[in-house]
């Protein structure tokens, strides 16, 4: 009951491989990610801030905070087409 | 007619699969993974759905999805735009796990169930509030749901009738009620969607004064209820850290992980639940403006505030409400699933949940096989009602039961089926259950469990106790009178976090709480969750053993077997020592 179960060859030089590739593996995401993060999003966000636009709402004074909800439509195969989209 | 719903790929991922309009099975991937608080794709849970029904994936009508990725996806992409360049770090952590699978969710379902039919996806906070109001018992309700952050959404107010569910007004990321409460949760060393439950725990000892003013600066109320936080104070918009340097400067250093609790921390916990349920009253007042409404469902992570939740009837002007047992993201695959089928669809409403038992289940043949496998040793009982007699009379004598029966638990709390019970009329029973089984916070109270004809002679509830008493999710002050003679359940404050019970959810369960009622003249029992520290509560017969081995707990109740700790000496290990985990194969 106390003894763990022995891992078979094939699970061995998978789990081998996964360890000895990951770090070559992470390393290639990092340097892609941080070329994404330079050269894409970094000229968006400049241009963005370059003409004042905020993608978040920051604190502003208003009346109210809340937002009015556009209504989900009424009709239902525009409700099944609205909720098949994944936005 | 079947219909899937899932929730998955933040926090709490779960599945829920409905059969012509009622739930056949519910429950969260933790319980299967053993992972606290799995946030992966719920692969097992969904399985285990389709396995107990015995239905393949080809059986499945619809399925639906508790939120719209690629919604969610831009709030992410634009969250990294607009604070450019900080928000390096968690760009770099974040994006891979979006790229891989986070985006891919019908590729998922063909992957891990084979499933190619239809898949809907209604947003996060629309799944909250179908969660609540669909499987609510009121034909209509003023529907409010609050949480750290769905696709934008963090708060909307809405109105249920019928078969339709509307979300009429919302508050966006960043301001959040919910990440207000979650950036604190860190300030004081906890950890973030899972321990906000602690947050509450501690504020009982604190006096809110002292540090009211320095956090109701950190967010702006309107009349109508709503409210922005002031995000000077706040660094997650661009960073995993929650508290900016601005918060710790007005409070002081944040507390680190496993720092000492003190005096400043309590006072802390105390403000902000102070507050938290002054935002939220104010906010269910707007609502109730709004709809006109007596009757109020709520969903969000921010629903599962049982202290603010025991006030909500006084403070505001609703006279009923109800609450699911899974209100944080797991209950949205089930409101998913609901959407669906009565809204989409235009099914009539026919399903109640006032039945919190709603996972998995093993058959006594299952139990014994698995008794007799390991030779333990074990007393078994061919009629309940004398296992259900001395389960009462140990309880009388001060041991602890790990109490395993029928189904699993929906939902974070442990309701009677996966359960460790204990006298409460000691105040070193706490002490007792800290020391041999629980381990943890000294400052965190035990819960009680009541028959609900009961309920109004111990505690100071509403009238009639209102049904989200029975999932635990309401706290109410313990009757001066009474406080001494259940010391073990009785929090600091004179509050206690209680669970009413009726007969016919659990008969059982509530024989035991009265039969201890006949012997002690106090129909009440701790019910604390059935864990090793760290872990989910267990989930099969074989879990609820090792947990038992592990700890200090004197008895389990398997089913119809009554197994004593002492008698199987021979499979005892030590759970504070991980390193020495059985393997039950």
């Amino acid at each position: 009951m106390n003894e763990k179960p022995k891992k078979s060859l094939l699970a061995w030089l998978k789990d081998s491989y996964m360890e000895l590739f990951k770090p070559v593996g992470d390393a290639v995401n990092f340097v892609l990610l941080l070329l994404v993060y330079v050269f894409v999003v970094g000229p968006v966000a400049l241009l963005a801030k370059l003409s004042g636009k905020k993608f978040m709402r920051e604190n502003h004074p208003g009346m109210t905070y809340w937002v009015d909800r556009e209504p989900l439509p009424d009709n239902k195969d525009s409700l099944r087409k609205y909720l098949r989209r994944q936005f | 007619m079947y219909i899937l719903g899932v929730s998955g790929h933040y926090h709490d991922s779960a599945a829920t699969l409905v059969k012509d309009g009622k739930v056949v099975m519910a429950i969260e991937e933790e319980r299967l993974s053993r992972k606290k608080h799995d946030p992966g794709f719920p692969s097992l849970a969904i399985k285990h759905c389709l396995e107990s029904e015995g239905i393949t994936a080809k059986d499945l009508d619809y399925v639906a999805f508790y939120e719209k990725p690629l919604l969610k996806f831009e709030r992410i992409l634009y969250q990294h735009i607009d604070t450019w360049p900080v928000s390096w770090h968690s760009f770099c952590t974040g994006l891979p796990g979006w790229l891989k699978e986070k985006l891919h969710v019908k590729r998922l379902l063909r992957k891990e169930i084979g499933y190619t039919g239809k898949v809907f996806f209604p947003e996060h906070h629309l799944s909250h509030a179908s969660s609540a109001f669909l499987v609510s018992p009121f034909k209509e309700a003023a529907i409010m749901t609050m949480d750290g952050v769905g696709e934008w959404t963090t708060t909307t107010l809405g109105l249920g009738k019928g078969n339709e569910v509307q979300l009429l007004k919302e508050i966006r990321f960043p301001h959040s009620l919910g990440l207000l409460y979650s950036a604190m949760t860190a300030y004081l060393g906890f950890k973030v969607n899972d321990h906000e439950y602690k947050v509450m725990g501690l504020s009982a000892y604190g006096d809110p004064e002292p540090y009211y003013d320095a956090v109701r600066k950190m967010i702006r109320v309107k009349e109508d209820g709503s409210y922005e936080l002031d995000l000077s104070y706040f660094a997650f918009t661009y960073s995993d850290r929650m508290p900016s340097p601005k918060m710790i400067k007005e409070l002081g250093p944040a507390r680190r992980k496993g720092d000492k609790m003190g005096k400043r921390y309590e006072d802390i916990a105390a403000a902000l639940q102070k507050v938290l349920e002054e935002v939220l009253f104010e906010s269910l007042n707007g609502l109730h403006k709004v709809t006109r409404q007596e009757n109020l469902v709520m969903s969000g992570g921010v629903a599962l505030n049982s202290l603010a939740n025991g006030k909500i009837l006084k403070k505001t002007g609703f006279e009923e409400m109800y609450m699911q047992p899974a209100c944080s993201d797991a209950g949205n695959s089930m409101g998913a699933a609901f959407y669906v089928y009565n809204t989409l669809l235009e099914n009539k409403r026919s399903y109640v949940l006032r039945d919190p038992f709603l996972g998995p289940e093993y058959s006594r043949d299952y139990i014994k096989s698995f008794l007799d496998r390991e030779k333990v040793k074990y007393t078994e009982y061919q009629d309940s009602k004398k296992l259900v007699k001395d389960t009462a009379k140990l309880l009388t004598e001060e041991k602890i039961i790990g109490w395993f029966q029928d189904r699993m638990e929906w939902g974070p709390r442990a309701l009677g089926n996966r359960s460790i019970l204990a006298s409460p009329l000691t105040d070193k029973m706490k002490d007792i259950l800290n020391a041999k089984v629980k381990h943890r916070e000294l400052f965190r109270p035990f819960a009680p469990v009541v028959p609900v004809e009961d309920a109004r002679d111990w505690f100071e509830t509403d009238d009639p106790v209102p049904l989200p008493a029975d999932f635990m999710l309401m706290v109410y002050p313990i009757r001066k009178e009474k406080r001494k003679l259940v010391p073990a359940v009785t929090h600091v404050d004179g509050t206690g976090r209680l669970q009413t019970i009726r007969r016919e959810q659990n008969q059982k369960y509530y024989d035991v709480i009265k039969e201890f009622g006949r012997l002690t003249g106090v129909p009440i029992l701790v019910n604390t969750s059935f864990n090793i520290r760290g872990e989910p509560i267990v989930c099969k017969p074989e879990e609820a053993y090792r947990c038992v081995m592990g700890t200090g707990i004197d008895y389990l109740a398997l089913g119809d077997f009554l197994i004593a700790r002492s008698d199987n000496p021979q499979h005892m290990w030590d759970s504070e020592n991980l390193s020495d985990v059985l393997d039950f194969k």
